[in-house]
């Protein structure tokens, strides 16, 4: 199966948990984060996460600030205010819908609670 | 959970950097801070593969070969396609026109051979398609990729001369009065504006000594090749002269060249140099096909409404000839 598929809807709530915990994280960062969570499970490329980033911050749910580190310039996302309320209804959908996956791909999960 | 990124151990040095910003850069990343993210992040995977213990090439090599499938303007007509609803209707738009066009066009081709009826209808509805939707909305697409105000007057030039020149075809084929003057028109603007225009701003990004070459025989090349194309049509002497001469550009300088400098940015057969390649087959195919004699009986087929078909056998013969004593004058 490929996992980048399953990957693509979720990766918007993934990026406004990871913000809602952190008050601020640049592109890489999140990556790293995810990748170090999941056990390497989960490896986010630059590829599919700035787009993404961009389509939030436009949409007004993060703003970005830039710094300068390493010689280089570092843009940090972090969450509006909007975003924040948006996060916790994200990650609530989320939640719904993996559980509701997990029926799914079990149904013996299912039929053992109706038979009893 | 703190992080401990390895690139508190390896840091890259300026110049390294500035390899990686520079193929940004090139890859013409424009769009708001999307630069700075990209050069920052692949900065980060580099130096995490260096405290692996790579050589900085290597590691680079790595990184851009595992992100490779999405080039870097790939990432930016996605966060484009994302963040922009007018980018997304003007993309669906392309690929519908795009298709319903060409089909159109196929197709009036095929009812025009058998004479079957309704086929200059479906023609004109092709090229109303292909001129005025299809043309129009890839130019406004790619003028939303680049904020350079100079390559914006270069898109409107090739609009309109575009346009022109498509109308003109039509006009011909459809023996509509003026095509003459509408294709003359946009034959001038392609020709003294925008060609022009287009060799400046490549040779102002050009940053080799093959890049100005490949600029100036490119350009040049398909500037001659398309003055070749208005002589002959309008039956102006020396037509022939600068086809061979722009061929010669094209075909000799800018294709070997073209090819070496792809090879040498990307270290791999890209799509686009295919494309080229396939293009340059083409062009040499259509100037066989307008020198070999074309068979009485095709003729007929093809240009029904000739009087007499042998017409243009006979300016074949005579064009070959005359090409023939001036490439190889005193040969039999």
């Amino acid at each position: 199966m490929n996992k980048n598929n399953l990957i693509k809807g979720t990766l918007s709530p993934i990026i406004l948990k990871l913000l809602s915990e952190n008050k601020r994280m640049y592109g890489y960062e999140i990556t790293r984060k995810v990748k170090e969570i999941t056990d390497g499970k989960i490896e986010l490329t630059f590829g599919a996460i700035y787009p993404v980033l961009h389509k939030l911050e436009k949409d007004g749910l993060v703003k970005t600030e830039s710094a300068v580190a390493n010689n280089r310039n570092r843009i940090y996302y972090s969450l509006t205010e909007k975003g924040k309320s948006t996060a916790s209804e994200r990650i609530a959908e989320l939640k719904e819908f993996l559980e509701a996956m997990k029926i799914i791909i079990n149904p013996g999960y299912n039929l053992r609670y109706q038979s009893i | 959970m703190e992080i401990k990124t390895a690139s508190d151990i390896c840091t890259l040095n300026i110049k390294q950097i500035e390899t990686i910003a520079a193929d940004v850069r090139r890859a013409r990343i424009t769009l708001s801070h999307l630069a700075d993210d990209l050069i920052d992040h692949i900065c980060c995977e580099v130096e995490s593969e260096l405290g692996k213990g790579k050589s900085f090439e290597e590691a680079y090599r790595d990184i851009m070969q595992k992100a490779g499938r999405k080039r870097l303007n790939e990432i930016q007509e996605d966060t484009q396609f994302l963040i922009d609803k007018n980018y997304r209707i003007m993309k669906m738009t392309m690929k519908i026109t795009g298709n319903v066009s060409l089909a159109m066009l196929g197709l009036a081709t095929v009812m025009r051979l058998f004479h079957w009826p309704g086929a200059n209808v479906v023609l004109v509805l092709g090229f109303i398609v292909l001129a005025l939707i299809f043309f129009p909305a890839a130019i406004w697409a790619n003028q939303r990729e680049t904020k350079i105000r100079l390559t914006r007057s270069l898109h409107s030039l090739i609009l309109v001369g575009g346009i022109l020149l498509m109308a003109g075809v039509l006009f011909k084929v459809m023996h509509w009065p003026g095509a003459g003057i509408v294709m003359f028109s946009g034959w001038i603007i392609v020709i003294l504006l925008f060609l022009p225009l287009l060799l400046y701003a490549k040779l102002m990004e050009a940053e080799t000594g093959n890049q100005r070459l490949m600029a100036w025989s490119g350009i040049g090349g398909l500037m001659i090749a398309q003055m070749s194309t208005m002589f002959k049509t309008f039956h102006w002497p020396g037509a022939n002269i600068l086809m061979i001469v722009g061929a010669i550009l094209l075909i000799s300088i800018f294709l070997p060249v073209y090819t070496g400098v792809k090879l040498k940015e990307t270290g791999r057969v890209t799509g686009s140099v295919i494309f080229v390649h396939l293009l340059a087959v083409y062009l040499v195919m259509l100037t066989f096909l307008l020198a070999i004699n074309i068979s009485e009986a095709d003729n007929t087929v093809l240009f029904p409404e000739r009087e007499n078909p042998n017409e243009i056998v006979q300016a074949n013969t005579e064009l070959i000839s005359r090409t023939h004593d001036l490439v190889l004058p005193g040969l039999p």
